[in-house]
């Protein structure tokens, strides 16, 4: 999973429930980062927002799902409660974000506005971010939607308005929600699970395509037949029986389409 | 079973937004300017919403009524279908709203008299001719009838019409507001099938072949006219036993005279539908099956499907006349 926080003491307990260890080539934003989750480290307000969202793209292998986690101020909600964005605005921005409500867990929902200075009058009972909107409108144009979530905890309201801002409170904030922060983890790394082509059969691909010199539309074709055959439910040693018998691309190809076609009707 | 209600502003007080609200008191609601803003983007995965879908109340403001095309009616010359909803409760493989949407929300348009106004001016245009609505093409038109009331209202509108026929398209066993409404000469409510086995397989969530024609029955005996359709057809093992056991089965609790039309339509989806499908299910075996691209669409080959057409064709005539069947072609051909 990708985190994205403005700051280091937001980062702070996410780096060490994960055990996350600080990249060394990363000059531009800070990356802590473990096998499994990152955290991007953006500062405040949305330009760096959107800059850190397309940066943590720049590496192929962090194609997973985005959690925004950060401190808000709100409306109406008690300070040290979590809520799951359900609508982003910005006051001057005519696109209005809607996360996708995907997740099974009984977090309160709340709409939330993006502002480019600190909240501190709370017109409406909504959320008040820096960062939120900018993350979406990058976010939106690199991974399915589904897998862009935030999650805000309430730092100030109009009981407690913002006056100074503490890096322990911050720490502490996050720190209070990170059961549930890991819940909500774990079901977006299920979907985007879910989304990925099997491991198994991109292997196989790949070692069939070492076999031989296939040209880039045979290739496609092979890894269409390996899906093909499956989902049509030719087992793996088989699949790799027959493209081990071939003794070049086109033979291989024509003999996975040979092997395929008597299966290819549903039973 | 709805956790997300999403609504149009402009729709906020409407009688029935309210009645939403107030069947669903737990759910989250989430105003928004146009429906547009969340069923309209793309980067949307059709197949995580499925999991979930939420509910999108909205105010239809553009085209409400759509000419069919002529290879798809039931007899008459004036045919036409209607949405007042997009995506359905079912899960079926082959649908096209997978590729053809880019959100699998339910997409309620909660103006159904602006429908059936529309309805009556297009009707009105056919002096003395029928005309032929066709509800169901972008959603199921009883599945979800506890929820829409859509059926109810249709049915109180179609009562006091003349030469304007409706067909409720369906895989539902809702079927409860027919069943407690006096039978109309001009509403068909037509049941879609594929045998049970493959049902089982690529139909999830659809109610057992057997309810569906416990269903039929009900709604036979209280005086409905009923329709059959098998489409889209699909090539499987054992083909000719199991669409003869489906057609047997339906024959043997319903009487040729309840039956309105039975109609046939091949296994067909535009190419782009088709391609966004296969991605978002890459193991699912139908479409790993023998298909092919002809013209715009994809459809198994040529000479496969008329031949499963064929057999459905002389499998049906045991039990019907010729002039109750009918086929759907598609567009192209």
């Amino acid at each position: 999973m990708n985190f994205i926080v403005a700051l280091q003491a937001e980062a702070m307990p996410l780096i060490d429930r994960f055990n996350l260890v600080k990249r060394s080539d990363t000059r531009v934003f800070p990356i802590f980062e473990n096998k499994d989750h990152r955290v991007i480290i953006s500062g405040i307000g949305r330009i760096n927002a959107a800059a850190a969202t397309g940066y943590l793209y720049r590496f192929e292998e962090y194609s997973q799902g985005i959690v925004n986690i950060g401190i808000a101020g709100h409306g109406e909600l008690s300070t040290g409660t979590s809520f799951l964005a359900n609508r982003v605005l910005h006051s001057e921005e005519k696109t209005v974000y809607y996360p996708p409500p995907i997740l099974e867990h009984p977090i309160t929902t709340s709409a939330l506005q993006t502002c480019d200075t600190p909240e501190k009058l709370y017109p409406h009972p909504i959320g008040y971010d820096m960062e939120a909107h900018a993350i979406c409108s990058i976010a939106y144009r690199l991974i399915t939607r589904e897998l862009v979530q935030i999650i805000k905890i309430v730092s100030d309201n109009p009981s407690n308005p913002l006056e100074s801002f503490s890096k322990k409170t911050a720490t502490n904030l996050i720190a209070s929600q990170l059961t549930l922060i890991e819940e909500i983890v774990e079901q977006m790394d299920d979907l985007s699970n879910k989304l990925s082509p099997d491991p198994i059969i991109l292997e196989l691909i790949q070692q069939i395509r070492s076999k031989f010199h296939f040209s880039s539309t045979q290739s496609h074709q092979l890894e269409k037949l390996v899906k093909q055959a499956n989902a049509l439910g030719l087992e793996i040693t088989k699949i790799s029986s027959i493209a081990d018998s071939a003794d070049n691309a086109k033979n291989c190809i024509n003999s996975l389409r040979q092997n395929l076609e008597p299966i290819r009707r549903l039973s | 079973m709805i956790d997300t209600i999403y609504f149009e502003e402009k729709v906020a007080e409407h009688p029935r937004t309210i009645s939403f609200f107030k069947r669903f008191p737990q759910a989250d609601r989430i105003p928004c300017s146009h429906y547009k803003e969340i069923f309209n983007p793309s980067g949307q995965n059709f197949r995580l919403q499925k999991k979930k879908p939420a509910l999108i109340l909205a105010k239809n403001t553009g085209k409400l009524i759509h000419s069919v095309p002529a290879t798809y009616g039931i007899g008459g010359d004036n045919n036409y279908y209607f949405s007042h909803m997009l995506n359905c409760l079912y899960d079926c493989r082959y649908c096209f709203l997978q590729g053809m949407y880019p959100s699998a929300h339910y997409l309620l348009f909660i103006n159904y008299e602006d429908f059936f106004e529309e309805i009556k001016k297009v009707s009105a245009e056919k002096t003395n001719q029928p005309s032929w609505f066709f509800s169901g093409y972008d959603c199921d038109s009883l599945a979800l009838e506890n929820l829409t009331g859509f059926a109810n209202s249709a049915l109180s509108f179609f009562k006091n019409q003349n030469q304007t026929y409706l067909e409720l398209r369906t895989k539902s066993v809702a079927t409860q507001i027919l069943e407690k409404t006096e039978p109309l000469t001009n509403v068909v409510t037509a049941f879609s099938f594929t045998p049970q086995e493959i049902s089982d397989i690529i139909e999830k969530d659809v109610p057992t072949v057997s309810a569906r024609i416990r269903s039929m029955k009900k709604l036979a005996e209280r005086g409905w006219k009923l329709g059959i359709r098998l489409d889209p057809i699909i090539d499987c093992h054992n083909f000719k036993n199991r669409y003869q056991s489906l057609i047997s089965e339906i024959f043997s609790n319903i009487q040729e005279d309840s039956i309105h039309s039975v109609s046939l339509g091949p296994f067909r989806l535009p190419d782009p539908f088709f391609k966004r499908m296969e991605k978002l299910y890459p193991d699912e075996p139908l479409f790993a099956s023998n298909l092919e691209k002809r013209g715009r669409s994809v459809s198994y080959p040529k000479d496969i499907e008329n031949q499963r057409i064929q057999t459905c064709n002389e499998l049906l005539l045991e039990y019907i006349p010729n002039q109750k069947l009918f086929h759907c072609h598609p567009t192209e051909e």
